[in-house]
């Protein structure tokens, strides 16, 4: 049948072909480059030369993601579900750390145990002389869980918030003491949440190069960036290996939630879930919040503020560590800024008929497309980045495209497209079909419907979903490092100068730039939403 | 002003049918026809060579379980849902049939959704406009808007109305073009029984003052017995009965159609012309081969009396429960207990013996065979 919406159909499925074929670039390097190079695996498996850091990242990735998954949940319930002292405020600052991106926050951390530290200045007059220094596993891990708890907490607190009381009362009235209502009704509740916030954090732990590599832990991703060049069958053996490790685990998680089903689909909420008293561990359970609260958001801050207030103090003078220099500052934040948005507004604009695709007409090349995305952002952006640079380099025009802004563009639709994805898909269903079959009723053509009614019912959660994008372009450093136009400067890849050359003031500027800029624009685009619950 | 009359209980009924039919523009309204439609999903026959009449001015009320393809049939006449065969006319002009599938958006039908399917980011005027021409939208608006007693509300938003306004709005908007023919799709969805029944009754009248060919689908017999001048009731994809509404709940064509339009006894009786001796005495039936038949004898046609009173066989009350309106017994007769609403003052008491007897139409009376597995005749 040849009519305008089948055009229409026929347009957007030729769109998420070119778009899926797209995102099968940074594997077929994989594969490409493996076939090429020939890296010889025997002598790879036979030696520490995979093994290590191999053993190494799934190490930090899984006790990153336990203590991650213990710390988010607690918090989340502590926040959304008991008397727990200032629950608005922490509602407010629990999530914040979300906008520290690791190697910022190892910046942060190493900045404040240094020599002339915040630290220092505050222990010395007590008699402390020796601080420990943060390095290896233990630095790793400890950085990683404080900055990527948000990811767990997040979703199980919006879950727990509109968590429908009924149950919780259907299971005192059996007889259930509290802390078995917790076990047995609570926490199935929220497992959907918890289990898929996890999943997010194990992915950005094994594929985080910032932060092991200022804290010198030798994992996969390290060993991919510093081969990368004078090595380079090992560096694309050891991604293939990791890009095979993320995608095992993806297709894992997704085979239990296939199997779980996600209670939170089926209920809506009539009364909201009760509060509960926690008696004389009040305050015990304030401490405990505050002290990872001052850990995760206070003490990175402070210590950055402390660096910068050195500099300032400093300014226009040469004498290092402390030297700053606020010339580029401007420029960086602002080019940060607009590469983002745009970058956020193009990554949303091209998955949006897959997202279409997939809700809508449950398109299976949709689907696949989307599965695809997804293992993108299960690659390690030092990955994606190094294919991105591969292929650009084959492409006709390689000249005009190399190092180029859509290039950089396009390098981050291939990383973020698959949370991308996943947002517009949620907005999809905030427009549904019903509204589109009212508007062809009363004559609304294609387009019509389309501007008028869907794009306007979805603006909020594209929104929503573009901050989300937004945010992870202003994280992401390794594609930043790569990919870049040469004389382009982000304030990532500032802030990894400075590290690298021990201008720990100038980094204390840049990241709590870094930081407030993406703070407030994810405060704006995304937590906001979850805070007030789903405006659907 | 009177404080009775202010706050008076009228119907709704009484008070829509006094708007004169020439606020709105009649004419507009063709006839519909649907032939041999079939429609499968996934190897499941949905629709099986549906036929409709709906006369131009006329209501169609179909009527049937969920699941029985009723909504089916409805999106392929607002051709939001292709056929495999068949045809759909609008008057003269061919909306589906071989090779021809006029797109929703010109078939020029008006569409009253389950959950209204109000634009909720757009304000009750601009939902109204929104299938007008740009030029005479304002004015047509506040035509349509006042046709269905909402003056003024242009500015409002959808999700700040009650339940029966936002039915009124889904109705102007759904009006507001000059559709040929309104279709409703379980329009009463979601909202209090209480109001249900006289928006029914509100929107039965306006659609009769417009004279508008309608088709409504619904899975509640009272709400087609109100809304259609014919009923058509329908089960797995199929059609089994159409017609006027009396003629449908009185003389049923299967005991199935029967018992989905309300409670049924069915009593064994010998036919013998056009009556049946049952355990209740001779029955006046339709149709009748003679022989052993099932009879159709509604609760509210077996009458209850007291013992000392005449007429009627004696049996006796063997459970009771109550209603708002009509207590309902269960009676036990020569050895069969059948179902009785009855609203007497003093109720029986359970136990009580009483004088039973039918008082109702000219019934139906089926062959024993044709008794589905799952319904029993009263035993």
């Amino acid at each position: 049948m040849k009519t305008a919406s089948g055009v229409f159909r026929r347009l957007q499925g030729f769109w998420i072909l070119l778009v899926g074929l797209a995102f099968l670039g940074p594997l077929g390097y994989l594969i490409y480059e493996n076939i090429r190079l020939r890296p010889d695996f025997a002598e790879l498996l036979g030696s520490n030369r995979l093994w290590r850091p191999l053993g190494n990242s799934l190490l930090l990735a899984t006790t990153v993601t336990a203590s991650a998954m213990v710390v988010g949940t607690a918090l989340a319930w502590l926040v959304a579900r008991t008397d727990l002292p200032g629950r608005r405020a922490w509602a407010v600052l629990a999530p914040l750390p979300l906008v520290i991106p690791s190697f910022v926050g190892a910046t942060a951390l190493i900045a404040l145990l240094a020599r002339g530290g915040l630290a220092e200045s505050l222990l010395s007059p007590l008699g402390v002389s020796e601080l420990p220094q943060l390095a290896g596993f233990w630095g790793a891990w400890l950085t990683l869980t404080l900055f990527t708890y948000p990811y767990v907490y997040l979703p199980t607190y919006a879950r727990l918030l509109s968590l429908d009381s009924s149950k919780e009362e259907a299971a005192r009235m059996l007889g259930r003491r509290p802390t078995s209502v917790f076990a047995t009704v609570v926490l199935p509740s929220a497992w959907h949440a918890i289990t898929a916030g996890s999943l997010l954090v194990f992915l950005y732990t094994l594929s985080d190069f910032g932060a092991v590599d200022l804290l010198r832990y030798e994992t996969l991703t390290r060993s991919i960036f510093t081969n990368r060049l004078f090595d380079r069958p090992t560096s694309v053996a050891h991604a293939l290996v990791l890009g095979l490790a993320a995608l095992v685990v993806v297709a894992g998680e997704r085979r239990l939630q296939r199997r779980a089903g996600d209670p939170a689909k089926e209920e809506a909420p009539r009364r909201f879930g009760q509060m509960q008293a926690l008696g004389r561990l009040r305050w015990a359970a304030l401490g405990g919040v505050a002290a990872f609260m001052l850990f995760s958001l206070a003490a990175p801050l402070a210590s950055l503020g402390f660096w910068m207030m050195r500099g300032l103090v400093n300014l226009g003078r040469d004498v290092g560590v402390v030297a700053m220099d606020l010339s580029s500052l401007a420029q960086a934040t602002l080019s940060t800024v607009l590469v983002s948005a745009t970058a956020a507004v193009v990554c949303v604009a091209v998955v949006l008929p897959v997202a279409w695709q997939s809700i809508r007409n449950r398109s299976s090349l949709a689907k696949a497309t989307g599965v695809l995305a997804g293992v993108n952002f299960a690659l390690p952006g030092v990955v994606v980045a190094l294919a991105l640079v591969f292929w650009a380099l084959r492409m006709p025009f390689s000249e005009q495209i190399y190092q180029s802004y859509p290039l950089l563009i396009g390098g981050y639709v291939l990383l973020f497209g698959s949370q991308a994805n996943q947002a517009a898909q949620v907005a999809v269903t905030t427009a549904p079909v019903r509204f589109t079959e009212a508007a062809r009723m009363l004559g609304a053509r294609r387009i019509r419907r389309f501007v008028s009614i869907e794009l306007l019912l979805m603006t909020p959660s594209l929104a929503a979903a573009g901050g989300i994008v937004l945010l992870s372009v202003m994280k992401e450093l390794p594609l930043t490092l790569l990919a870049a136009p040469t004389g382009l400067s982000m304030l990532s890849s500032e802030i990894w100068d400075s590290t690298e050359t021990l201008s720990l003031a100038q980094a204390g500027v840049e990241s709590l730039v870094l930081v407030a800029a993406s703070g407030l624009l994810t405060w704006l685009l995304v937590i906001r939403r979850y805070r007030f619950g789903h405006s659907t | 002003m009177d404080v009775a009359l202010m706050f008076s209980t009228g119907t709704a009924s009484e008070e829509v049918s006094s708007v004169p039919s020439h606020e709105v523009p009649e004419g507009h309204f063709h006839d519909l026809r649907l032939s041999g439609v079939c429609k499968s999903y996934e190897g499941v026959e949905v629709l099986r060579e549906a036929e409709l009449l709906v006369p131009t001015g006329r209501r169609l009320a179909v009527l049937g379980p969920s699941g029985c393809g009723k909504t089916t049939l409805l999106r392929a006449i607002a051709g939001l849902a292709g056929v495999d065969s068949g045809e759909v006319w609008l008057g003269d002009w061919l909306l589906t049939g071989d090779s021809v599938h006029i797109p929703p958006e010109k078939r020029r039908i008006g569409m009253l959704f389950q959950q209204n399917a109000l634009f909720p980011h757009l304000s009750v005027g601009q939902n109204v406009g929104y299938g007008l021409p740009r030029h005479d939208r304002a004015e047509r608006v506040a035509e349509i808007l006042s046709f269905v007693k909402l003056e003024g509300f242009e500015r409002r938003v959808p999700g700040t109305l009650s339940g029966g306004q936002q039915q009124r709005v889904a109705m102007a908007r759904a009006l507001a073009p000059r559709p040929r023919v309104m279709l409703l799709d379980e329009p009463f969805q979601g909202i209090d029984a209480q109001l249900r029944r006289s928006l029914c009754v509100e929107v039965r009248d306006m659609l009769n003052s417009i004279g508008a060919t309608a088709v409504i689908v619904t899975h509640d017999p009272d709400e087609a017995f109100i809304l259609g001048n014919e009923v058509a009731v329908m089960k797995d994809g199929k059609i089994l009965q159409q017609g006027d509404p009396d003629e449908v709940f009185n003389f049923p064509v299967t005991p199935w159609v029967a018992d989905f339009l309300g409670e049924t006894n069915f009593l064994c009786g010998t036919a013998e012309g056009s009556s049946a001796l049952t355990p209740l005495g001779e029955i006046p039936i339709r149709r009748s081969s003679g022989g052993d038949v099932s009879v159709l004898v509604r609760p509210s046609h077996v009458t209850l009396m007291g013992s000392a009173e005449r007429g009627g066989v004696m049996g006796h009350i063997e459970a009771r429960s109550y209603f708002s309106e009509a207590n309902e017994y269960r009676v036990r007769v020569n050895g069969t207990a059948l179902i009785a609403r009855s609203s007497r003052v003093p109720r029986f008491q359970v136990g009580e013996r009483v004088r039973v007897a039918y008082e109702g139409p000219v019934t139906a009376a089926y062959a024993r065979s044709d008794l589905p597995g799952d319904m029993h005749e009263s035993v």
